[in-house]
């Protein structure tokens, strides 16, 4: 716990992958999730005499209770899926080091959703206790708005916990004189921009959403709402639009403002192009993030290759990457003569 | 595609904007149906104001090389553009190279009428 008093002034280079800022936002994404299973536990315990049978573990509309499962299993599965989301977010947390952004939102996501899941294990757990029998435990959907409120506020209140993004070392190398660069005279400045297109995602989103209309016909809209509405999103998020400028590289989505990736020059040491294989490189399309290198890959082929001050890579898969790299390795060489950036 | 605008040129912004997307059109590194960044996008990555990018915009839908859609942005027109693009450039090379020699806009239109003429 040291490291999370000494902050990220410690002398043991702090900028390093697992440096103490990388420590305190997997500490963000993990201990929620343990202290809402201690809690959840805890609650289990003092209220074992009092809890039916069969306790009811589903309610549908008003609150009714309308599925019921053993005690055990109940506890089971609720400190099964709190411990297990939080090593799997912890894990997330650390993987995702190089890119400090999404690295801290998914720890903030983690540590919210554990307060959820908590508040509403709990609460079922009480319902159940007051009740005289399991068929008449009702949770009121108040209960869903302040377990969904408690963890937007600690997810608030872990945003800052998460610390600040590491900086670029103060020596950062630039490109080195090999790498290629786009000839720019000096009153010149350029942008490059293109849409990097998936083959495959586009497919699995529509597929994704076609399996949502036949159970949408029979078993109601509602219950397909997920399929539609993550086969859409999928279907979205499928192009990526790719812009090299003076800010340095940003991903959005084709058809939406964000979410947005930024890599600012100043964190770009050196850029190139490599062909990428998604699965032998990343295993899978998407976000990706494996250790040493993330990236945005929607398809197999040419790909922009940055190699960032902290040593490990980021990777965008789109066309025409060496023209993007050339620019970026100028604007690079740019912003380090200028410091405020070009 | 790659956007580049010099500052320290005479050439209006908005128009070498435009020159660059027919450059990119010309020799196929932008293809019909292709989406071009919008034009707040663009003026936020060049640091140019939007206007400027519209005006570039604008004059490329004039030729019938870009369509610009509202909220959509500007999509290259399909088709055979990439033609289309070069016959732009061809066109603009020629009226640069008439006005070097001090031909009057009649005399351009008239030696063009000649050419197609004689066709």
């Amino acid at each position: 716990m040291n490291s999370l008093v000494k902050g990220r002034s410690g002398s043991d280079g702090a900028e390093g992958p697992a440096g103490p800022v990388g420590v305190r936002r997997v500490l963000v994404a993990v201990v929620p999730s343990v202290l809402a299973a201690a809690v959840v536990l805890a609650v289990y315990l003092s209220v074992a005499g009092r809890l039916p049978d069969r306790p009811a573990t589903h309610f549908g509309a008003g609150g009714k209770a309308d599925g019921f499962s053993g005690r055990g299993a109940l506890l089971g599965t609720a400190l099964a899926v709190l411990l297990g989301m939080g090593a799997l977010l912890g894990g997330l947390t650390y993987r995702l080091r190089s890119t400090p952004g999404p690295q801290r939102a998914l720890a903030v996501l983690g540590a919210g959703t554990a307060v959820a899941l908590g508040w509403i294990i709990t609460a079922v757990l009480l319902a159940n206790a007051r009740a005289e029998e399991a068929s008449s435990a009702t949770v009121p959907g108040t209960q869903a708005a302040l377990a969904f409120g408690s963890a937007a506020l600690v997810a608030g209140a872990c945003w800052p916990l998460c610390g600040r993004d590491p900086e670029a070392p103060a020596a950062a190398s630039g490109p080195v004189a090999g790498a290629a660069r786009l000839a720019l005279g000096d009153a010149e400045t350029a942008g490059w921009s293109r849409v990097a297109g998936s083959r495959v995602l586009p497919a699995v989103g529509a597929l994704t959403a076609a399996a949502g209309l036949p159970v949408g016909w029979t078993a109601g809209w509602p219950s397909a709402l997920p399929l539609l509405v993550s086969g859409a999103l999928i279907a979205l998020l499928a192009g990526a639009r790719v812009t090299a400028d003076r800010r340095g590289l940003t991903v959005t989505p084709s058809l939406a403002p964000w979410p947005r990736v930024t890599v600012p020059l100043e964190r770009i040491a050196e850029a190139g192009r490599r062909t990428v294989d998604p699965w032998r490189d990343f295993g899978g399309w998407g976000y990706r993030a494996v250790p040493g290198a993330s990236g945005i890959v929607l398809r197999s082929g040419d790909a922009i290759s940055l190699r960032l001050t902290t040593g490990s890579e980021f990777v965008v898969t789109v066309d025409d990457a060496a023209t993007a790299a050339a620019l970026l390795n100028t604007l690079a060489d740019r912003a380090r003569r200028t410091p405020d950036g070009g | 595609m790659l956007f580049r605008v010099d500052l320290s040129s005479p050439v209006p912004l908005g128009d070498q904007i435009a020159a660059c997307v027919r450059g990119a059109l010309a020799d196929g590194s932008v293809r019909p149906g292709e989406r071009l960044p919008s034009a707040r996008e663009l003026a936020t990555s060049l640091g140019v104001n939007m206007h400027t990018v519209l005006r570039g915009y604008q004059r490329l839908r004039e030729e019938g090389l870009l369509e610009l859609r509202r909220g959509r942005g500007a999509v290259v027109t399909g088709g055979p553009t990439a033609g289309r693009a070069r016959l732009t450039i061809g066109a603009r090379r020629l009226v640069a190279e008439a006005r070097a020699l001090g031909l009057s806009d009649e005399e351009v239109l008239g030696l063009v009428r000649t050419a197609l003429s004689a066709t």
